[in-house]
Order: structure tokens, then sequence, then C-alpha cells
């Protein structure tokens, strides 16, 4: 189906950002092969025989948990093992958490940490030495709008997305003379999925996971460092992260 | 996706089910065109995948944005109907969640009671997992289309018979033609290009209707002056290519259109007259609404055959069937509706469920003798608001 030979691996193929993305790939046929690693064994079957049906591409699933720091190395070579190269990988693994409870619960706190931090930077430096001997590579991460500044509502989830946010772009700094190999970290707001299953949804500020997964696109396609999505985000974060701290300290959000 | 014109996917003080986020294809053979896929996936997406393939939904509504479910619930047709069937034509198999838990396979040989029941089940019988379905062949995403202006009903019935081997076929009714004209209109017939163009994006970015337009100007001089310049324009005698998006979802690229209809939104209404009384009840319908005055933007008439769905309930048969929509004026409407329907079940006809809000339990049972059928098969636990009201 596809003219392309490129391989695409998604770590955390079963959120609903990663399914909509890899719907837009296998519409586009972007890709000749796919690598999807997800946690969840069934539904990652559901999501592989979609992918299947909408490309007709080859698609190779891995059933893991992406979050345990310890597995990460044992993943990287089953997924070497399916393919010699990886041209372009879509990190969307994590978790929202309950800031209340992760302000009690500590162990709960650390598996956040591992989780959405500790794993996930893990995996952006095995990608960065992955592309470094393959010559070239593009990792997308999916950060959030929620790292720009440490709000009681939610800074401990704001952290790890906040801190993968600094890895991303430290990578993208790392390699911007090599012209081959870039990291792009997308910062989305609210985005309707199981995640947010539980919030209640109104006014204009949620997006669906199908914008986010056309916003990606056009980010890796453009090489970009960082983006919001949608793009408004970019300037309620900029008046978030400018507001003087008396000001700030007022505010509940 | 919640887009029923009437109350057989609403729930009065009840719960609903939303299936929009199970829309993942489970196989697509492209050698067969054999396709299986959850029930939420909608006719748009599914065509987006399977006509680049040479393939395409073998039978389709005036709208994309309909779920595989709703199609089966509802037994869907379209333009081709006297040479398809509805849509349960085209069903090969399906999965039935009860509410006590069992799982079935549904097919014509396997719990084909249960199959049938549910083709035009209106969702009644249990939720509908996934369906899985016979696509259609294409050598282009294209169709010579026709457009053809006729003068009267007498030559409505001719033209129909003249197209019967065109694939596609379908008038669009003046409703404010003289008596003379009554059923005067632009018939339209097309069939599938062969040039190999096999092209499944949209036809440009859909347009959004701005506003909710005040009812005061939707009234029977703005719609005869629509009418007339709508039949007086350069398409309306169109002969050339269209893409299929073009073709089958005209209203789709309107976002919105039911916005044209103002605050108080519009009722639907589609009947079928069986072929031997066609032409009589026909001309009564439209004679009806002549003198009512309520004309309908869209009237569409289309000739139908015997239907070859296995649907126990399905709204198509050998005949003719008018589909209308009427700015909503409170009692006014409603009580012209149910004349509507009166005139049809006189002609042995019946309304299409899918479109309905108004018929009464003795109209629905007379045009569907089979209902009682649906309701010993229903699920206990499932009902619907137009269910309740036709059975009570």
């Amino acid at each position: 189906m596809s003219d392309s030979t490129k391989t695409l691996l998604v770590l955390g193929a079963t959120s609903a950002v990663a399914h909509s993305y890899l719907r837009l790939a296998a519409e586009k046929s972007l890709f000749a092969n796919y690598i999807l690693v997800a946690r969840d064994a069934a539904k990652l079957a559901t999501v592989e025989q979609d992918v299947t049906a909408r490309s007709g591409a080859k698609v190779i699933s891995i059933v893991a948990n992406l979050g345990e720091p310890d597995r990460v190395s044992s993943i990287m070579s089953e997924i070497k093992a399916a393919s010699d190269v990886i041209d372009e990988c879509l990190l969307a693994y994590g978790a929202l958490g309950d800031q209340s409870e992760l302000q009690t619960d500590l162990l709960a706190l650390q598996t956040l940490l591992e989780t959405n931090f500790v794993s996930a930077a893990m995996w952006l430096e095995s990608l960065a030495k992955q592309f470094e001997q393959q010559g070239h590579g593009h990792a997308a991460t999916i950060g959030s709008v929620a790292g720009d500044r440490g709000r009681q509502s939610n800074y401990l989830y704001g952290a790890t997305k906040g801190g993968l946010e600094r890895i991303s772009e430290g990578l993208s700094h790392r390699f911007a003379a090599a012209k081959t190999i870039h990291f792009t970290c997308i910062k989305p707001g609210f985005i309707d999925t199981p995640m947010t299953a539980e919030i209640e949804k109104s006014g204009p500020l949620w997006a669906t996971p199908d914008q986010i997964a056309a916003i990606i696109h056009k980010a890796v396609s453009k090489k970009r460092v960082r983006v919001y999505a949608p793009w408004f985000w970019r300037y309620i974060l900029l008046i978030v992260r400018t507001l003087p701290i008396p000001i700030f300290h007022k505010t509940k959000m | 996706m919640g887009r029923s014109y009437g109350d057989v996917a609403l729930n009065a003080d009840g719960r609903l089910v939303l299936t929009s986020a199970t829309d993942s294809i489970m196989s697509f053979n492209r050698e067969t065109g054999r396709i299986r896929a959850a029930s939420g996936l909608t006719l748009a997406d599914l065509n987006r995948v399977a006509v680049p393939s040479g393939w395409i939904v073998p039978v389709s509504p005036g709208t994309k944005y309909v779920t595989l479910g709703g199609a089966v619930a509802n037994d869907v047709h379209g333009k081709n109907h006297h040479i398809a069937g509805s849509f349960g034509a085209h069903i090969v198999a399906l999965e039935l969640i009860r509410s006590d838990g069992e799982t079935l396979i549904c097919s014509a040989t396997e719990n084909a009671e249960l199959f049938a029941a549910t083709i035009s089940g209106l969702g009644l019988t249990g939720y509908i997992s996934w369906v899985e379905i016979q696509l259609k062949r294409i050598g282009s995403s294209n169709l010579h289309v026709e457009n053809i202006r006729y003068p009267d009903l007498e030559r409505f019935f001719e033209l129909s018979e003249d197209s019967a081997d065109w694939t596609y076929t379908a008038a669009w009714v003046d409703c404010f033609s003289p008596k003379s004209k009554l059923g005067a209109g632009i018939f339209t017939r097309a069939r599938f290009a062969d040039d190999g163009e096999l092209r499944a994006d949209d036809p440009g970015k859909a347009k959004r209707f701005p506003f909710e337009l005040p009812s005061i100007l939707l009234n029977k001089f703005t719609i005869s002056t629509f009418n007339w310049i709508y039949k007086r324009r350069p398409g309306a005698s169109f002969k050339g290519v269209q893409n299929f998006q073009k073709f089958f979802y005209p209203l789709d690229q309107i976002q919105d259109w039911n916005r044209l209809y103002g605050r108080k939104g519009f009722y639907q209404h589609q009947s079928i007259i069986p072929m031997t009384e066609s032409k009589n009840g026909v001309t009564a319908l439209l004679n009806a609404i002549r003198q009512n005055g309520q004309g309908s933007f869209l009237a569409v008439l289309k000739r139908h055959s015997k239907e070859t769905s296995p649907g126990l309930n399905s709204f198509p048969l050998d005949g003719v069937s008018l589909a209308l929509d009427f700015p909503n004026r409170g009692d006014k409407t409603i009580r012209f509706l149910g004349e509507l329907d009166r005139i049809a079940v006189q002609h042995g006809g019946r309304m299409y469920p899918a479109k309905d809000s108004v018929m009464t339990p003795e109209i629905y049972q007379t045009g569907y003798p089979n209902w009682a059928r649906l309701e010993a098969l229903r699920d206990p636990k499932i009902s619907s608001s137009f269910w309740r009201r036709v059975t009570q």
C-alpha cells in the first residue's frame, strides 16, 4: 500500500492520541512498518487490527509495561529485534494521577514519577543512542501545558511533563548540528480522551485526539522543537507563566 | 453519533449508550472487499479507508455521518435501493451483546431470527458490537451524473422505468408546482465511472451555516422562491462527472445546515407507497402538501424495488417513497404530519421510523405487522422513546 519504507515506533499505542496519530499515518501511507508497544494486551490487539486494516502495512505489537524503568533496556532489545531502524517514534504513554492522592500516597507518587518521567527519560536517551547509530531519527514526545508552571491543582503531574520537556528540548539542542536527528515536544491542553473521562467537558478549550494528531503530524514534518496543541495554549500559558507571584498566589488554578 | 432526526435514538428518563469511541476496524480484506469494524465507525471513515483500494460502502443514505450500528438498526437505504436493496442486504454477520451478558454472532445461518430482527431492529435487540459487510467494487471515485428536469408525476414514473439500469436514481420535487404540474422536479441518475481515479479526500472544506435563521424568514413565499431558483439553476440540467462525496452527500458540505430551520428546528417525514397504489398515493400526499402550504425544501421521490434485506421491519418495499422536511410550527405541523401518515396508510404505505417523531401506535403497527416479533426479541433492558410511543 505504501511507497514509504519507514518504520514508526509508538510507545503507548493504545492512548487515544497515539491511536489517532496511527490512523492519520495509515491514511497518508506514511510508513511501511509500525511497531506498537503498550501494556494492555486486549486494547493493543484492537489498535493493531485497526492499523493493519487501515494501512495495509506491516504491524508488530509488543505487550509491555513501558512505565517500569527496569524494563526499558529489555523492551528496547525486543524492538530492535523487530526492526533494525526506527525512523520515527511517538512517546505517548503516561498517567494523569490524582493530585490529592499523590500528595499523601508516596508510593503512588513514586509510580507516577517512574511512569511519566524516569522511564520516559530513559526511553528518550535510548532513542537518542539508536538515532545516533543509524544516523537519523525523529522522536515526538507528548508533554503537557501543565509542565509550564507549578500550580496547586496538578504540579506533580506537571513536574513529570515539564521535566520530560527539558529532556526533549536538551536532546534537540544536543543534535542541532546533526540536522538529521530531531526531537519534538507536543504540549496539549485539555483533550477529550479516556484519560479525562471523569472530567466534565465544556467550552472551547477541549480538543479531540484527531486534532492533536494532526498537530503532531505538522510539527514533526516541520521539525519543530516545541509546539502547543492547539496553538492558543501558547498564549494562555504565557499569561500563566508571567503572572507575578503575589497575584498568582491569590488564584486557585 | 446522536444525529437521528426522530426519537428512535432517544430514551426519555433513561440512559443512552454513545458508541462513537468504538470505531476500530477489525479486518479489511482488500481482495474480497469484506470489512469488519466496531459499530461506532462512521460511513465517512469507512469510505476514507475503502475508496483508495477500490471499494465503497454498498448502500449509503444522504449523509455520511452515520455509524455502522445506526445503519444496521435503521436498515438504511440509498439512491441505489432499486438495484442493491437496503444496507441489511450487504451484512455478512454482526455481533450482538445482550444485557444478560450473552454474546451472539448473528448471520443468515447463525441466530438467523435475531439477525433479521436486529437489522431494522432500531437498536432494541441488544448492543451491536461489530458489523461485517461486503463492500461494493468501484473502478473510480467519480460518477457519471445526469440531472433531468421533468414536468409532472407521470414523467417521474416514466423516467424511473427508463433509468432502471442506472445504479443511482432519485428525484427532487418542487412542492409548490401548480396542480397541473404536480410532482414536477429534477430527476437525477448516476452510475460509477471507470476512469481509475480513487480519491477519498473531502471535496473541499465544509461550510458552516452561520446562525439560526429566524423562523419568520421560512414561509411559503421564501420556499417557493428557493424552489423556483433551484429548478432554474445551471446544475438542474447538469450532465457530467461528479465526485462521490459531492453526489452522495451534498448536505454534509454545509455543517449545521439544520440551523436553516431556526431555533425550533424541523420535522422529517418519509413514507413509502406500494407500486400498485403509488401514483394515487403520491398524488394525494403532494396535494395535501400543496393545500396545506407547508412546503418543503428537500422533497425527494424515489422508486424502490422489492426489499432484499433480511430485516424484519425494514422500511423499503416495492414502491415509491417520498421524503420531506417541514419547519416546526408546533401542533399545526404535528397535525399535518398525522394527516400525511393517514394518507400513506390508506394507500397501503408506511413511514420510516428513522425519521419519525409523530406516528401513532395504530399507524406504526399497521405499517409494520412484524413489530410484535421485534418486541418479543427485544432485549428486556433496552427501550427507546420511539418504541414506547408506538407500542403502548
